[in-house]
């Protein structure tokens, strides 16, 4: 039995698993060369051809699946490993190999993979650093079916297991996602990497960092992993286990199952007000349907992660085809799609030719899309042949100034006028909203409200901005509380505005599913909330278990307290009393 | 046989999709097609091998092809490989 500890790595997706650790081995570390004599040699190249064959088997089905549950885009990450997987000349290097240096194929193979990456590994060009991990994903495949040690094979994981691996590629991890992976361990990596990202999107918990954590997990031990707090729990006792055994994610298809009782609940106050609920996306995925027949649409379409799963930037026709499957999926409800939020914590080494050093400062959001004119039109284009499809709206991320309004605009009408000529339909009333995120635009609210047909507050960068806080450093991460009475003001700023000028004002960060925050920002007069998928069935419930009058004197009463401190207290207590009127807002689904 | 001197212009350089296109330019000729760059001489029908070559932007490729199409060989190289792969232009 092993001893309990505790391991603190850096939170990359949100969520509590347990289960027992599955440790998979990196294919660089365990290929012993091992002398063949020459009547093996047949053996040994056919070894070869028999694992590329299932290689570009398992490949062609990833892809395949990848294709069914994230878009036709996605799979394209596949077809560059395909070929890779089949480069005819490549293996005949490794056959030539073989016989020449008789020894076992495995070994000539691992060190062929090695030396094509060599180059590439020195290379500080994001885009040759994804050649060099496509090679040794595909490298890694291949090795496994030779050695036949294959720690992902085809069935399914047992339920409840947890991935343990030095580092996971995006593709590996909606490959294991798939084969029912509960939670991700990695000793690499950062909270920015893709394979974050993805495993944010997939509501998959994962901490990575965790220093050695292939050497400190054995294979078979009981795990919790917290992805929030960045903490993995290794043997924990029973009294541990049981206290965080109610805090497990709903995995996916739990969230789609429960999303289907969310039409039953219609997010109406006990006095008749309507809060408008929709989802923040990511990518398309299999929940989008099950959405739509809830009537939900997306209040929040997060386009950059279409690039950032991607290893190319997508061109006009692969960004459409994307819009276009997502605006029909949700018709006739709204599809809120934000352009490109690029820059600061989202990878684009790639379009940033300095290494900024205060990039959450830096050229991000509407600055690099004004930037790059090229890339920016390209987009709008996309959007734009959408929009006939279903009910398409343009939110333009990280504004500070009435000019880069202006701007875009601009833009946008230049990009209209263009389709026009070519004959091309699209929305010529396509309504374009302003995100609030930033305190200098909040402050000016009133000047975005007169000119767009709605805002919506971006949450976790409005805190950030205005308390001066980055959330992922540690040392400081405490220091970002996001109902400090300013973030609460400016908040207030940007719904006033809204109502003043009669346009609607969502709030799509994560205060929005945060069931201490909705009756507040709905108290306030914010008329629509965005949130994950997992969470908009508890918000439905909270919503329909208050009165909107309850939560306006709730509004009035936190916006005049002074400090942290008593808005928090404030807040707490307000949680509390709803805790008892609308318990299955509480509860995890079954 | 065919010698000549290439220069990449796209600004991401020959990265994966690059590659692909230049192994079916290459596979299309009968002659045999070798791509160098800095000592490193590949087989331009191996996608591993372009990959290998880190070829960035502004990097200087020799391309020789040796065959019965040795002619056009040369030509269709050096075409796809000066063509900047369709990339959005940063600069318009």
């Amino acid at each position: 039995m092993a001893k309990p500890s505790q391991i603190q790595g850096i939170p990359a997706s949100a969520g509590v698993a347990l289960g027992e650790a599955r440790v998979v081995y990196s294919w660089d570390t365990l290929v012993p060369e091992r002398s063949i004599l020459p009547e093996e040699v047949p053996a040994e190249k056919l070894k070869v051809d028999l694992a590329i064959e299932k290689t570009i088997a398992d490949l062609t089905r990833i892809r395949e699946s990848a294709g069914k549950t994230l878009g036709g885009a996605t799979s394209k990450i596949f077809d560059a490993q395909l070929l890779i997987a089949g480069d005819f000349q490549f293996l005949q290097k490794v056959k030539d190999g073989i016989s020449k240096r008789l020894v076992n194929a495995e070994s000539v193979y691992s060190s062929l993979i090695e030396e094509s990456t060599a180059t590439l590994r020195k290379s500080r060009d994001p885009y040759m650093r994804q050649m060099q991990t496509d090679i040794e994903a595909v490298g890694k495949k291949a090795l496994l079916h030779m050695t036949g040690d294959n720690p992902a094979p085809e069935r399914r994981f047992p339920p409840n297991t947890i991935l343990v691996a030095k580092k996971l590629t995006p593709a590996e991890t909606l490959h294991y996602q798939e084969l029912g992976v509960a939670g991700i361990v990695t000793s690499e990596g950062t909270a920015h990497s893709h394979m974050a990202l993805i495993a944010r999107s997939l509501y998959l918990p994962a901490v990575v960092a965790v220093e050695r954590a292939q050497n400190k997990i054995r294979n078979g031990v009981r795990l919790i992993v917290d992805g929030g707090l960045g903490k993995v729990f290794v043997a924990p006792d029973d009294a541990l286990w049981e206290s965080y055994k109610g805090r497990v994610s709903p995995d996916a298809l739990a969230n789609i199952t429960r999303l289907s009782e969310l039409k039953h609940i219609p997010p109406v106050t006990t006095d008749g007000h309507t809060v408008e609920l929709s989802a923040n996306v990511e990518l398309p995925g299999v929940r989008d349907k099950a959405l739509a027949e809830c009537g939900i649409g997306v209040g929040l379409y997060r386009t950059e992660f279409i690039y950032l799963q991607s290893n190319h930037f997508p061109d006009e026709d692969e960004q459409f085809e994307y819009y276009d499957n997502t605006a029909a999926q949700f018709a006739p409800h709204k599809v809120v799609m934000r352009t490109f939020d690029l820059g600061s914590d989202k990878y684009v080494e790639e379009l940033q030719p300095l290494q900024e050093s205060n990039p959450a400062l830096g050229w991000r959001g509407i600055r690099t899309s004004l930037g790059i004119p090229a890339i920016f039109r390209t987009q709008l284009r996309a959007i734009l042949r959408a929009s006939t499809r279903g009910n398409v709206r343009i939110l333009l991320p990280m504004l500070t100034d009435i000019d880069e309004l202006r701007r875009a605009q601009r833009v946008i009408k230049r990009v209209m006028v263009e389709l026009r000529n070519e004959g091309v339909e699209f929305d010529r009333r396509i309504p374009l909203g302003a995100m609030i995120e930033v305190p200098s635009a909040a402050l000016t609210a009133e000047c975005f409200a007169r000119q767009t047909s709605f805002l919506a507050v971006g949450t976790n960068d409005l805190a950030q901005y205005t308390l001066a806080v980055d959330r992922d450093n540690n040392r400081v991460a405490n220091l970002y509380r996001m109902f400090h009475p300013a973030n609460l003001k400016l908040i207030k700023l940007t719904i006033e505005a809204g109502r003043k000028f009669g346009k609607p004002v969502s709030i799509c960060g994560e205060m929005a599913s945060d069931l201490q925050a909705a009756p507040l920002l709905i108290g306030m007069g914010a008329t629509s909330l965005s949130m994950t998928p997992g969470k908009l069935y508890s918000a439905a419930a909270l919503i329909s278990a208050l009165s909107y009058q309850e939560m306006k004197e709730l509004a009035d009463i936190t916006l005049a307290a002074a400090t942290l401190k008593e808005t928090e207290n404030i807040l707490r207590q307000f949680y509390e009393k709803a805790k008892e009127k609308a318990p299955e807002a509480f509860s995890e689904p079954a | 046989m065919q010698t000549g001197t290439v220069t990449i212009t796209n600004r991401l350089g020959v990265h994966a999709r690059p590659s692909a296109m230049v192994v079916e330019r290459a596979t299309s000729f009968e002659s045999e097609v070798w791509l160098e760059k800095e000592g490193l001489k590949i087989n331009a029908k191996s996608i591993m091998g372009v990959m290998m070559l880190a070829a960035e932007q502004g990097c200087e490729l020799n391309i020789s092809t040796e065959g019965p199409d040795e002619q056009q060989a040369l030509a269709g190289m050096t075409e796809i490989l000066g063509s900047g792969f369709g990339e959005i232009d940063k600069a318009s």
